[in-house]
């Protein structure tokens, strides 16, 4: 089935464009459309490998009625660790042993998207427009020196 | 997550790519990425890709928007003639070709020297080879060991806590970078800074 794998062939394209674009487009702001395309391409593989089929956004959901009875059976238990964490202040090692395993079930792997990959994707993005706002900075500049965002006129000028 | 409505955004994103660096006009093509962004937004979103997804509306689509176009305004729109630029046959037919290496590479299995290549996996696979080593221990254990239910909160902000706290160190350098470069501060409005202007006047 080839939709299951068209994503992987939209990324190669976007990244193509993008690289095309940046190879012959003269105007340099063009060509900063042309790197935005790229990483976008880069950014949609990792997204692409993350997704899995009928599973959650990754934010894990306890059934309501889980929540409700842990909120009876903990209330006064809740206190009375909180208190101990307090007074003892800092050593949060044995904090998880709080939660009861049996009232809270751990999240199924299955169930939810890989959330490494959107970890990383979210750095990816603001480095993005950290080198955008650097690389617009740097054309200003060129315009401001040469009179100019043309390639060829810029490299005519520097001849 | 939905095959169908993902195929359909992403030939539209990619339709929308194409149109971005074909048309004439600088401007055009600069709103167009903006929608561009948007429309990838809802690709994040219907992948499952919540905060992927608000980061890139709000950043990708909004911020990085107004940036080119605040340059397109200092720069004024003078696009020059499209079409003339020497690369043009060989740089399209070098990327055709890395297109169909890339094409063939991740289509199908194949065997290379005796060793089996396997293809890409589906989108969506629950066995594929980044859902089943590292990433099940933080899915499983995220709420117990960082107290919060968002998953990608945890990770960014706990596990990979320092990751987080120096990539703040890349915007602020990245920040510092465009306030020097722009020369801002210098008590000449949109002039550029004495050093750069010596040198306009000796050459």
């Amino acid at each position: 089935m080839t939709l299951e794998l068209l994503n992987y062939y939209v990324f190669t394209a976007l990244m193509l464009v993008g690289l095309y674009a940046m190879m012959t487009r003269r105007h340099l702001i063009r060509k900063v459309v042309g790197m935005m395309i790229f990483q976008t391409g880069a950014i949609l593989f990792f997204i692409s490998t993350a997704a899995k089929v009928d599973a959650d956004i990754p934010i894990v959901r306890h059934a309501p009625v889980v929540i409700a009875e842990a909120a009876e059976t903990h209330d006064d238990h809740d206190d009375d660790t909180h208190g101990a964490d307090d007074t003892h202040g800092g050593d949060d090692g044995h904090d998880p042993s709080g939660h009861g395993d049996a009232d809270h079930p751990r999240a199924k792997a299955d169930d939810y998207v890989n959330p490494l990959p959107h970890v990383l994707m979210l750095t990816a993005i603001v480095v993005g427009v950290a080198t955008l706002g650097v690389a617009l900075g740097i054309i200003l500049r060129i315009q401001e020196h040469f009179g100019t965002l043309d390639e060829d006129e810029i490299l005519e000028k520097l001849r | 997550m939905s095959l169908y409505l993902n195929s359909l955004l992403v030939l539209f994103l990619l339709g929308l790519a194409i149109l971005a660096i074909r048309t004439r006009r600088l401007f055009t093509s600069v709103v167009i990425l903006g929608a561009f962004g948007f429309v990838l937004a809802l690709v994040w979103a219907n992948l499952g890709a919540v905060d992927v997804s608000f980061t890139e509306a709000v950043v990708g689509a909004g911020i990085s928007t107004v940036f080119v176009l605040a340059a397109l305004r200092r720069v004024g729109e003078r696009e020059v003639e499209p079409g003339a630029s020497r690369f043009q046959a060989g740089g399209g037919v070098a990327l055709l070709c890395l297109g169909l290496v890339l094409l063939m590479a991740k289509s199908e299995t194949r065997t290379v020297d005796g060793h089996e290549v396997p293809r890409l996996p589906a989108i969506g696979a629950k066995d594929s080879p980044a859902a089943r080593n590292v990433s099940p221990y933080y899915i499983e254990h995220a709420e117990e060991d960082a107290h919060t239910p968002n998953i990608v909160t945890a990770v960014l902000a706990d596990y990979r806590g320092y990751d987080t706290m120096l990539e703040t160190g890349v915007v602020f350098t990245a920040a510092m970078a465009s306030i020097l470069i722009l020369g801002v501060g210098c008590g000449q409005g949109n002039g550029p800074p004495p050093a750069a202007r010596d040198e306009e006047s000796s050459s």
